[in-house]
């Protein structure tokens, strides 16, 4: 930006961070949606939708998963690191605030998914 | 799955069946209808969601019980993996431009996870129904005001916190926004640590309800921040994808999230979204200010009836 005190505000202004941010959120979802497709084809040949990708037999260990399933959960994954790569990307602006709050945004998010996933799998 | 119901089970699963496909075929759907039916309502969330900075659960919960007889705590978990990628779509296209605030938006999606957090924890604890009743008669309080804000015309720039673009201090919470007849102002939000307060009571809202993030956000943002509409939209677009991605694991997690739905609802939600946020900037404030109470309305009168179900 051409602030006119011939200091660039990047605070402000349509830096590269924050485009790149905007693809890696892009990205990160559009694989998501692929593996999440992957299951869905399925559902869709087989009419076999309550069978697959409900997850709650992986809550309650009944059986198995199926490949299918197991995309499907890598897909969801994708999802869920939507705010994680945004943040990656984010990290590279100038202000030290800024770069502190997305790391704390970071342990958030990582914080939830030990806590989470590790009742999942528990 | 044995394990204790949350507010919102208690509150909602009296009143509906579970999730049945049989139903769908009953209707006569396939899962190629249901897949375009999904869709279409995920371009029509997005591009609310886009508009208003909010993630689409409002909207998205009474469609998918309403019309498609989705259990309402599948719909919950539907509707967050649906705010991820509102975000996606609207914060995504918001971010090639200057209208998001992005320390602000750092601060309250943490302060707002932290509420997601602590609802979750103490959810067994808190008296579901009055706090629904409470949320309730707040949002359509916002929308009383919102209305009276709207009528009584723009006081945005009277209370936008004005920095000198040319000062070497230049804070990492100040934003920018474009004003009509200025151009492109710099401002800084007010009350930064009451607005962190805020947004975790918002989010205790959003963890009991599955509703409640942008909604309260965005007059959070604007009221007490001074943020413009538009910035606060944009802001809460942005915080929406930590939120909305924290929901949807401890739902996705639980086992209830039917995931074969969420493919054609990412691809209504996301380019919706993208939509949404590129309509904002032409529409005036007034009309956005208006649609929002509007909404704000009906998800209380909403809320109340739940409340009021919840009850009987």
């Amino acid at each position: 930006m051409n602030g006119s005190c011939g200091k660039e505000n990047s605070l402000t202004t349509s830096s590269k961070a924050k485009i790149t941010a905007s693809l890696a959120m892009f990205i990160a979802s559009v694989i998501a949606i692929v593996l999440l497709s992957t299951g869905y084809v399925d559902a869709i040949s087989h009419n076999n939708a309550n069978e697959i990708f409900q997850l709650e037999p992986l809550v309650s260990s009944d059986r198995a998963l199926s490949w299918r399933e197991l995309v499907g959960l890598v897909g969801a994954f994708f999802l869920f690191l939507v705010p994680v790569v945004r943040n990656f990307a984010l990290f590279r602006l100038p202000q030290r605030p800024l770069r502190n709050w997305a790391v704390a945004s970071t342990f958030v998010w990582l914080a939830l998914l030990i806590w989470r996933g590790g009742i999942l799998f528990s | 799955m044995n394990r204790k119901l949350t507010p919102v089970e208690n509150l909602v699963l009296p009143c509906q069946d579970e999730f049945d496909v049989d139903l769908l075929m009953f209707f006569g759907w396939g899962f190629l209808e249901l897949a375009f039916i999904t869709f279409i309502g995920g371009i029509l969330v997005g591009v609310l969601g886009g508009l208003l900075g909010v993630g689409g659960g409002v909207f998205l919960i009474p469609f998918l019980v309403g019309v498609l007889d989705v259990a309402p705590i599948e719909a919950v978990g539907l509707s967050l993996f649906c705010v991820v990628g509102t975000s996606v779509g609207s914060a995504g296209r918001a971010l090639k431009g200057n209208d998001i605030n992005i320390g602000l938006g750092f601060v309250v999606e943490v302060c707002m996870v932290s509420g997601v957090v602590f609802s979750s924890i103490a959810a067994h604890r808190l008296s579901s129904t009055g706090l629904l009743r409470l949320f309730s008669l707040l949002t359509l309080s916002l929308a009383v005001l919102f209305v009276f804000r709207a009528l009584r015309g723009s006081r945005e720039k009277n209370s936008l916190f004005r920095t000198d673009s040319s000062s070497e201090n230049l804070h990492w919470l100040d934003g920018e926004c474009v004003e009509p007849s200025e151009g492109i102002v710099h401002y800084r939000p007010r009350h930064a640590r009451w607005i962190g307060v805020l947004v975790c009571g918002s989010g205790v809202a959003s963890g009991l309800f599955g509703i409640g993030g942008g909604m309260l956000n965005v007059p959070i943002l604007t009221l007490v921040g001074g943020l413009p509409l538009r910035a606060a939209a944009a802001t809460s677009s942005f915080a929406m994808a930590l939120t909305g991605a924290a929901g949807a694991m401890i739902y996705f997690s639980q086992g209830t999230v039917p995931l074969f739905m969420v493919v054609p609802l990412l691809l209504g939600v996301i380019p919706g979204g993208s939509i949404g946020m590129s309509f904002q900037s032409q529409l005036p404030v007034k009309f956005l200010r208006l649609l929002f109470a509007f909404l704000a309305a009906v998800v209380g009168i909403w809320g109340l009836v739940r409340s009021i179900r919840g009850e009987s």
